[in-house]
């Protein structure tokens, strides 16, 4: 196979970027920039998304269908895209939770046990 | 080369980037550099000045343009790109394998290149329409014996105008015959090709005159106005294209001609009379009590009313020929016609060859493509391993057999596009070295039909070579494939072998197609003809009629001719004839309606030939009895001489030397035969002979002769010698059609030599092919069973144990190509029996020679494989 561009390794796991972008749409449509400091907010400063996949990501999400997007003017008159999510993503926002807190659990089972 | 695909594929990647260009691309911009003002802004605010913030905020987002390249393979679908990228990657790959690319290409070049060409000529021949108006049906109406149904022979006025009148199917009707005038504008006399025809003949093929008009009815009757129609290339060719011709007069015959019309460029006469149509028309100007019911000479051409088939005008056509047979027995007992639709009198005799030629050619692309399949066969083969990595990193089966099968696209395009460049040059070549007889010529040329009908060739060569093998090709068992390191065992070599014994079977149709029409060939040239053609050569001179009037003003001037030929030192022959032999020129039919001494059988035909003393002589022809001489002038007793099949039919079972005949019921004054001469197949090898009557030139005069001379030196040298001649009795005179007489008779087995060359060199291509492909597959085998061999070896079979089971197996596979072939070639054999000539299309001894050849050529393919594989050293291969 020729070789395919590799996308940068982000410091989340790329399923749960994807989780936290949802997440972050379920309230409001939102531009790039403030599902990052949404992000980083929410997770108490700990939680940066690296930038640069947040894009990829976005773009992914909206050919699955799981967010649309829609260019609309800022409260500081800039123009930006701003994503919405659809009833597909909010369904598929529960099915990643569920499996997320599934895995959680595992994981953290796990390191509990090897701990003891 | 590497430069080369960079340039070839630029302009290509460039038009992805432009079109990718589009908003996707400028509101990923925009949303980029709007996060980074936004995180700008936001390290301002924390005490940053503005330069600083911004680098900030490109350093946090990281290397922009990587991840605005990554975020764009997101958004975009790919398929241009991963389609050049996949053609870039099959191009490196075959580039690597050069001996296979280039074999494939050239083969599937070769093969598609003889179906472009045949396919072209075919498409221009048989099935483009003629370059007539619509309507009804445009058809032929013939004249012939009932008993022989399929005859085409020429009609006579009175028969025409009862079709014509009693006949509610025709919309309207013409006839039309030969006429030779001489255009005698200008310096240089030129002899045309002509026709005289009546008023409604260009309305009657729907074709009007791109200048002017064509002929009023009060145009075509007897003695009528000098008025002339010319087809477009004479006019541009001697009067220069000019508009104002029409209604000037032009020099023709040495006779004021009013021009009223011109022809436009796509007319063409219906049935050309010589190799060039006519290039003149005038009217014919008849009228039914001028013509009687025998004299046969009219070529009639009728538009049917729409609607009317030609089965239900034939019918009742049949309905009149037979009232006419029973009203006039005399000249029409026995008589019926024939209906002949436009197109299949035009190409029908040619349809049979071209259709045989088609078939060849369709045999030798299937061939080329069981080779080229089991060329990219033994590839993917070798490739196995490679394949098998690609599957274990997780390509899916579709990605593989996609990037094989794009490998064989490439491969095929090549191969049409080199199959394009055969087309080309062959359809050029064909229009220069065309098969004689075979109309409309000049009308081929590759056109955009050809090539669609070549990339369809190439999508379905790669179908047949490429996809299927993929297929297969891309089911590939991981453990067992990496394991063994490459060697592997599977059942491809049993699809492989079925292809070579499909490639055997078709190259032996055509070894035996090939056989049969040189076996014709050669059979045609052994046929006596009846004369002796060599040495001699042969030039027509036409009198131009104002000069030249009458019956003494010709035989004034052919005497004073014959005699300069004859005192011209380097001359030592001369005759003259006014229907040269195999030039096909036999239009001057009478049937002999009576004897004076005795009654004869009514209605047998014979063709009347003027000559001079010493005619049968020159020729070599068999004489009893005497040749005409000097006595037999104008006013003496009227003397013939008839050959074998006249004599046999005019006087059955007597000698008919001193016996006398007329040659209608109104002549009195009839003709003595002094002498029988051997018969002369006029129309060539395939002919018979027919009757002929010959008359002294003297008693029976004619305005247009060939002249057959033998002189010593090159003829070229003769013609100037003739030619020398000529001009000192009249420099207005004309030569034309010089020809070497001794090369005549190769003309009529000249299309049989043509296929036969273009059968022989279909053959040898499948010839090799077939061996290069029983050579790859006992190659591909040896290499496969390695192993196997090399233990064999190693515990003691002899090496000629081991030959001999390969050549075994491609002993077998040729047994059942020959078997396969032969039941093929007996069917294929049947529908080239049109061409064949004194062999029968299961021909025995021919099929079993060719499949001797094939044979052998088969075991000599397999023998160096089969070699190797007894030569392989075992603590090589096991070690």
């Amino acid at each position: 196979v020729p070789p395919t561009t590799t996308p940068p390794r982000g410091e989340m796991l790329q399923g749960m970027l994807d989780m936290l972008i949802l997440k972050a749409l379920q309230l409001e449509p939102m531009h790039g920039w403030g599902i990052t400091e949404r992000i980083h907010q929410w997770s108490e400063n700990v939680l940066q998304v690296n930038q640069g996949s947040l894009y990829p990501a976005l773009y992914r999400l909206k050919r699955q269908g799981l967010i649309t997007s829609a260019w609309k003017v800022t409260e500081n008159n800039r123009r930006a895209r701003y994503y919405t999510l659809t009833a597909a993503g909010q369904k598929q926002l529960a099915v990643e939770h569920q499996s997320w807190r599934r895995l959680a659990h595992a994981v953290d089972q796990i390191m509990t046990l090897a701990k003891a | 080369m590497t430069r080369l695909w960079t340039l070839v594929t630029a302009p290509g990647r460039r038009l992805i980037a432009l079109l990718h260009l589009s908003s996707d691309e400028r509101e990923v911009r925009e949303e980029m550099q709007f996060h980074l003002d936004m995180a700008a802004k936001k390290y301002r605010v924390h005490g940053l000045d503005t330069s600083e913030a911004a680098r900030q905020a490109r350093v946090a987002f990281g290397g922009v343009e990587q991840w605005r390249e990554a975020a764009r393979d997101e958004l975009r679908s790919r398929w241009l790109e991963h389609l050049v990228r996949d053609v870039g990657y099959a191009v490196r790959s075959l580039r690597r394998v050069p001996a296979f690319a280039l074999t494939v290409i050239v083969s599937l070049g070769l093969g598609i290149g003889a179906v472009s060409t045949v396919w072209t000529v075919t498409e221009r021949v048989i099935l483009n329409p003629l370059p007539y108006g619509g309507g009804g049906p445009l058809v032929f109406i013939w004249t012939n014996y009932r008993e022989k149904r399929d005859e085409r022979d020429v009609d006579s006025f009175a028969d025409y105008l009862d079709w014509k009148n009693g006949n509610r199917d025709i919309e309207r009707a013409a006839v039309f015959n030969i006429w030779a005038p001489t255009l005698t504008e200008g310096s240089e006399p030129e002899p045309l090709v002509g026709s005289r025809v009546s008023a409604d003949f260009f309305d009657v093929l729907g074709v009007r005159p791109m200048l002017g008009r064509g002929f009023r009815a009060d145009e075509d009757v007897p003695n009528g106005p000098p008025v002339a129609v010319i087809a477009n290339s004479l006019w541009l060719r001697r009067f220069h294209g000019d508009r104002a011709i029409v209604g000037k007069a032009i020099s023709v015959n040495g006779f004021k001609y009013t021009v009223v019309g011109v022809m436009p460029p796509s007319f063409r006469d219906p049935e050309p009379f010589w190799k060039h149509g006519a290039e003149i028309w005038r009217p014919i100007g008849l009228t039914a009590t001028t013509n009687s019911r025998q004299a046969r000479y009219l070529r009639v051409v009728a538009r049917l009313k729409p609607g009317v088939t030609i089965a239900k005008a034939q019918r009742d056509l049949d309905v009149i020929a037979s009232r006419l047979s029973s009203d006039y027995p005399e000249t029409n007992a026995k008589r019926g016609a024939l209906i002949v639709p436009i197109q299949e009198q035009v190409v029908g005799a040619s349809r049979p060859v071209l259709l045989a030629a088609l078939g060849g050619a369709v045999c030798l692309l299937l061939i080329v493509c069981g080779n080229v399949a089991t060329l990219v066969l033994a590839r993917h083969a070798v490739r196995a391993p490679e394949l098998a990595v690609r599957a274990a990193i997780g390509a899916a089966r579709t990605r593989i057999a996609g990037l094989l099968a794009l490998e064989s696209l490439v491969l095929s395009f090549a191969g049409a596009a080199s199959g394009l460049l055969v087309a080309l040059l062959a359809s050029t070549a064909l229009r220069h070295f065309a098969p004689p007889g075979l109309p409309r010529v000049e009308e081929i040329h590759v056109d955009l039909a050809v090539v669609g009908a070549t990339a369809l060739c190439a999508i379905v060569a790669a179908l047949v070579f490429g996809v299927a093998p993929s297929w297969s090709s891309s089911r590939v068992d991981l453990a067992t494939v990496l394991q063994s390191g490459g060697a592997r065992t599977t059942d491809r070599g049993r699809l492989r072998g079925a292809i070579v014994v499909g490639e055997l079977a078709f190259s032996l149709v055509l070894l035996v197609a090939a056989g049969l029409l040189v076996s014709s060939m050669r059979r045609l040239n052994d046929v006596p003809l009846g004369l002796d053609a060599d040495g001699l050569v042969t030039f027509d001179v036409r009198l131009p009629g104002a000069r030249y009037a009458s019956d003494t003003a010709y035989r004034i001037f052919f005497a004073r001719l014959s005699d300069q030929l004859r005192r011209t030192n380097g001359i030592s022959g001369v005759a003259m004839t006014s229907s040269l032999p195999f030039t096909g020129y036999n239009d001057l039919t009478m049937s002999v309606g009576g004897s004076a001494d005795h009654p004869l059988a009514k209605g047998v035909g014979a063709h009347f030939r003027s000559v001079t003393p010493g005619y049968f002589s020159l020729l070599r022809i068999p004489l009893t009895g005497r040749d005409f001489n000097e006595q037999d002038g104008p006013n003496r007793p009227r003397v013939a001489i008839l050959n074998r099949a006249a004599a046999g039919a005019f006087f059955p079972g007597q000698n008919p030397i001193g016996r006398r005949f007329l040659t209608s019921p109104t002549d009195s004054n009839p003709q003595i035969v002094v002498g029988v001469s051997g018969d002369v197949r006029f129309y060539g090898p395939t002919s018979t002979p027919e009757p002929e009557v010959f008359e002294p030139q003297a008693q029976y005069i004619w305005n247009d002769y060939s002249v057959l001379v033998r002189g010593a030196g090159p003829a070229v040298a003769v013609f100037d010698l003739a030619r020398t001649a000529l001009r000192a009795i009249d420099p207005n005179v004309p030569m034309s059609d010089n020809a070497r007489f001794s090369e005549l008779p190769a003309r009529f087995s000249g299309r049989q030599r043509y296929y036969a060359t273009v059968f022989g060199l279909f053959a040898g291509a499948a010839l090799a092919l077939s061996a290069i492909g029983i050579f790859g597959l006992i190659a591909y085998v040896v290499t496969e069973r390695q192993r196997e061999i090399a233990i064999r070896l190693a515990l003691g079979a002899r090496s000629s144990d081991i030959a001999r089971r390969f050549v075994a197996r491609a002993a077998l596979l040729v047994v059942f190509g020959v078997a396969i072939g032969t039941g093929v070639a007996m069917v294929i054999g049947r529908a080239l029996a049109s061409l064949l000539f004194g062999v029968g299309p299961t021909d025995f001894p021919m099929l079993i020679g060719s499949a001797a050849v094939l044979g052998a050529v088969a075991l000599i393919a397999c023998i160096v494989p089969a070699l190797r594989a007894a030569k392989s050293s075992p603590a090589q291969v096991l070690r």
